[in-house]
């Protein structure tokens, strides 16, 4: 798929940008600063209804205005659909093809787009949190209905994690507040096995797509091997909704004297990680950096692969300020993944890179909220 | 309009009144405010002497918590309805929304919300201690639990249940499926789980 226009309005440091998009890779060029990166934001956007700079939409309006427009034309197998995205203070109205979206998953899911950025690195040796964004990132892209079932899942936590502070901080009759837990226990436990069945579905095929894909972009004999760590304990590779209920019950129930005296639930989705094993040795604290680089590339490579599975569809790729982290080979195998894609944008502070890019290619220049396409 | 943005006056005033009404905001509320000023005297006063005869008529029914004008209200009043099923539900609307069906004919008892931690309710601040009391006295021969089927309907379902098994009498909670004259396809995953779930011999 690609995106075969773009109209930006008061977004960010564009005022105004209207740019027509052929397949092939967008090279932006220009200082740091211009708003190279913006057009990557605005990209994804329309493709996950948020940025991946994890920031409020509203935060995105230009200074001085009170509503920002995004809007695409986005082509698949012959297809246009237009996606527009408006949005300010209170305000957030998605449109497909001209008609209002009552919810925001109605949204995500016309545009797929995989990023990769500096920031990605962090997925390795970051906190727990990242890895879980990173997989739940991925479902939300292939599951459209997984945006409502982790919306009701966080709801029920906040509710269960609401009674276990008050019950940290009170002396109540401890019958009483068993009963109390008991009742929050049967919604929460249906609630995170919905998050869970999908979770380890989609896992499962990240992982198996993910040794492939690292093998052969390494090309040495470390093994990668990536696991998903249940908070509720060891679980088969494949568990039935009946397995996934059962261990978050024995664990819960194990758990409860510490969750009632620390004030939160210590099981389930939002206590889980994926643990990434290279050779045999914990990535986070043992990788280098260089091998660190190779994991995330194998890791957005997997999720471009996932889509085409799942949707057989190619993601639009967006590769932010590629020179910065890669050394010359890697970002030559990077430049060879983008031509998987049927379109790329990519940022970069000067053109040197454009040799390395194997596809039909077009540079832009971009400075203080312009964009000028090259000859 | 400089009086009303600034929020005091007799406009500014009913303004600030009708935003506390759930779901309605400045805007709404200075529409209605603008819609009153220009009509009638006659409707204007008809407007503000029914919303006066509602609350000084209108009243939780003593014993369900339903609101009526008669105390105890029509249906507990209504000597056919005793000793049948007892459905609990979470709101009057819940209950009128189950009434206009006509597939209920027991009485009802209105819990004035769910457990809701976050907002500070237990099961002290709902009408549950009623609800024991009357499950001893009017002996029913079932409690239907028919709260919203969100996390905090369920959880209050699940806690009544723990709550009134020991009392001897059935709990049962209403089913969960697919809508009638509704397609399969614009199901949601988690409804058209729980109707395969809930499925039946036909």
């Amino acid at each position: 798929m690609n995106v075969a226009s773009l109209s930006l309005r008061a977004f960010r440091n564009y005022r105004r940008l209207d740019l027509d998009f052929a397949t092939g890779v967008h090279l932006f060029v220009g200082a740091n600063g211009q708003g190279k990166t913006n057009l990557l934001e605005a990209v994804y956007l329309l493709s996950a209804g948020s940025s991946f700079r994890a920031m409020r939409p509203e935060c995105l309006v230009q200074h001085g205005e009170s509503l920002a427009e995004v809007t695409a034309m986005v082509s698949e197998q012959g297809q246009d659909t237009q996606l527009a995205f408006r949005f300010g203070r209170g305000l957030r109205a998605a449109r497909v093809d001209e008609t209002p979206c009552r919810r925001l998953s109605d949204f995500v899911g016309h545009l797929s787009c995989v990023i990769f950025s500096a920031e990605d690195l962090a997925l390795i040796s970051g906190p727990p949190a990242l890895r879980r964004r990173f997989l739940d990132r991925i479902i939300f892209g292939l599951h459209s209905e997984y945006l409502g079932i982790a919306r009701g899942f966080s709801q029920v936590l906040r509710q269960r994690n609401a009674l276990l502070r008050k019950l940290s901080t009170t002396t109540s009759p401890s019958a009483e507040s068993e009963a109390f837990l008991d009742a929050w226990d049967e919604p929460y436990i249906a609630a995170a096995v919905r998050v869970l069945a999908l979770r380890w579905e989609v896992f499962a095929r990240l992982a198996d797509a993910v040794c492939a894909l690292h093998e052969q972009i390494s090309g040495d004999v470390d093994s990668l091997r990536l696991s998903y760590r249940a908070s509720a304990g060891a679980a088969s590779s494949a568990p039935t909704e009946d397995a996934l209920r059962g261990s978050l019950e024995t664990a819960l129930r194990r758990r409860r004297a510490e969750e009632k005296s620390r004030g939160a639930t210590l099981v389930g989705p939002h206590r889980d990680d994926l643990a990434i094993v290279l050779a045999g040795r914990e990535a986070a604290s043992h990788a280098s950096r260089g091998q660190i680089k190779g994991i995330v590339l194998a890791l957005k490579l997997a999720e471009m692969e996932l889509y085409r599975r799942y949707h057989d569809r190619r993601p639009v790729l967006l590769v932010d300020d590629v020179a910065a982290e890669f050394d010359r080979t890697r970002s030559e195998r990077l430049f060879e993944l983008m031509a998987w894609a049927d379109q790329a944008f990519v940022t970069a502070t000067s053109d040197e890179v454009v040799p390395r890019i194997g596809a039909r290619y077009q540079v832009y220049h971009v400075e203080s909220g312009s964009v000028e396409r090259r000859a | 309009m400089t009086i009303a943005r600034k929020g005091t006056g007799a406009f500014g005033r009913l303004v600030k009144e009708l935003k506390r009404i759930p779901g309605i905001g400045t805007k709404s509320a200075e529409r209605i405010a603008f819609h009153v000023v220009k009509l009638p005297d006659e409707l204007a006063f008809a407007l503000s002497d029914a919303i006066r005869h509602l609350k000084e008529r209108v009243r939780p029914c003593a014993v369900c918590g339903n609101l009526s004008e008669s105390n105890p209200c029509e249906i507990c009043a209504d000597e056919q309805r005793r000793g049948r099923a007892l459905c609990v539900v979470e709101e009057t609307n819940d209950l009128w929304a189950i009434e206009s069906s006509g597939a209920f004919a027991g009485r009802y008892h209105v819990l004035g919300g769910a457990l809701s931690p976050l907002d500070g309710v237990g099961p002290e601040r709902l009408r549950i201690g009623e609800l024991v009391q009357r499950i001893q006295e009017e002996a029913p021969e079932e409690i239907i639990v028919a709260t919203n089927p969100t996390a905090e309907g369920e959880a209050t379902a699940h806690y009544l249940a723990c709550l009134l098994r020991p009392l001897g009498v059935r709990v049962t909670r209403i089913a969960r499926g697919v809508p009638m004259g509704g397609d399969l396809e614009y199901a949601d995953p988690v409804t058209m789980a729980k109707a395969l779930q809930g499925r039946a011999d036909v």
